[in-house]
């Protein structure tokens, strides 16, 4: 059973929790984790629901793997993107794929915290209750801005590895990835990051 | 004497336009079949999801494509990554009613060049155009296939009926007497169709739609 969670309040010792997250994030080699994803537009009465498997392994592997609504896996290894679903099994090179690319390195960052280290990128928000570790972060620059207002990420304070990622757009739209089953430094082989 | 020269020209192109858009094609009087011109995508009760692929020079853009049609013939058009980041947000009219047709409510910057608004919002504009109220004129194709032709400006559009059919299967686009676009609708399981592409002739831009079951 889950234990209640009390209200955000603002966090006690903000150096104290960086400190640990830099070196957790240093001492994490691998990622293991299924995901649920909800996105919530104005226009929808029901959220849009997907579900998957990510895994990440030290320093740029990532793989995100969608099973719901439909099949489709993108793997980044070393600055090449491939991308496969039901139809298509392709391979682009970051240039011509640049803008994919550089989301998939924001979410990466917002998973292993890497993000917070961005100091001159956003206006950070520390908050914490008796369970989670809750950071804000709004970007300072309007190109950013414009894609996503506020990001909002949301730590287990058991093992600094996060738990909620929200991002919500200008307007109020919004998409939330909780990560469940997750697991840290277990072996992952380089195969989960072949194409093929 | 040059104004007579450049309308005489435009009246003899416009002229061979109208003769090569239908010239396979036999003239009949008229359509006694109940024909339905308007976008599949009318009711308002409904959201319309799809899985989408963008292809268009050397880039490709996959996502979700939501559809939602809203009051007063307005539809909201909102393309998203897999991973729920939006690319664009259009609100698109009838566009075979209104010159300003859409509006950006929102364009990711590689995308937010006018010419690509411009373009993406033409093409989405064909999924959701109602040409109920134009002048229409009635064809016959070899292959037995009702066709539907209207004009919009400089802009011809063919619709294709298989025979008795209510609802168009396909639409073509033409423009100074060369085909512009064709749109297909493939629909094995009833309205809205289950999926949708759309091909240029003469640029590299395609797009392809599957509908998902919410």
């Amino acid at each position: 059973m889950g234990v209640a969670q009390t209200a955000f309040t603002k966090m006690s010792n903000t150096e104290e929790f960086k400190t640990k997250l830099n070196e957790m994030s240093k001492l994490v080699k691998t990622i293991e984790s299924n995901f649920s994803q909800e996105k919530n537009l104005s226009i929808l009465s029901k959220a849009i629901n997907s579900k998957g498997y990510f895994c990440y392994k030290k320093e740029n592997k990532v793989r995100w793997e969608y099973t719901e609504p439909y099949s489709y896996l993108v793997i980044i290894r070393e600055s090449k993107l491939f991308v496969k679903d039901k139809n298509n099994k392709k391979q682009y090179d970051t240039q011509s794929n640049k803008m994919f690319q550089e989301l998939n390195n924001f979410l990466v960052g917002c998973i292993n915290g890497d993000i917070l280290s961005k100091t001159t990128d956003y206006k950070i928000e520390y908050m914490e209750n008796n369970v989670q570790f809750y950071v804000k972060l709004v970007p300072n620059s309007k190109k950013m801005k414009d894609m996503i207002s506020e990001i909002h990420i949301y730590f287990d304070k058991k093992d600094y590895s996060v738990s909620r990622l929200k991002m919500v757009e200008q307007g109020g739209d919004y998409t939330n990835i909780e990560f469940l089953n997750k697991k840290l430094n277990g072996v992952i082989s380089d195969e989960k990051f072949i194409f093929n | 004497m040059r104004n007579l020269f450049l309308i005489s020209l435009s009246v003899i192109l416009f002229s061979a336009c109208h003769f090569s858009v239908c010239h396979s094609y036999k003239k009949v009087k008229s359509d006694e079949t109940k024909r339905n011109f308007d976008t599949y995508f009318s009711d308002s009760d409904s959201s319309y999801l799809y899985q989408s692929e963008i292809r268009f020079m050397k880039n490709y853009y996959s996502g979700m494509m939501v559809i939602k049609h809203q009051s007063d013939s307005v539809s909201r058009v909102v393309f998203l990554t897999e991973m729920g980041i939006k690319v664009f947000d259009f609100e698109i009219r009838n566009p075979l009613n209104y010159k300003d047709f859409y509006k950006v409510f929102y364009i990711m910057e590689p995308l937010s060049k006018k010419i690509i608004q411009k373009t993406l919002a033409n093409d989405l504009g064909l999924l959701l155009q109602n040409a109920g109220e134009k002048d229409k004129k009635y064809y016959i194709s070899k292959n037995n296939e009702d066709i539907v032709k209207i004009k919009n400006h400089c802009k011809h559009y063919l619709y294709f009926f298989e025979k008795d059919k209510e609802n168009f299967k396909v639409m073509d686009v033409h423009s100074l007497c060369l085909k512009k676009a064709e749109v297909f609708f493939y629909s094995h399981l009833g309205l809205p169709p289950d999926s949708i592409s759309v091909h240029h002739s003469g640029m590299k831009l395609d797009y392809t739609f599957r509908r998902l079951k919410q």
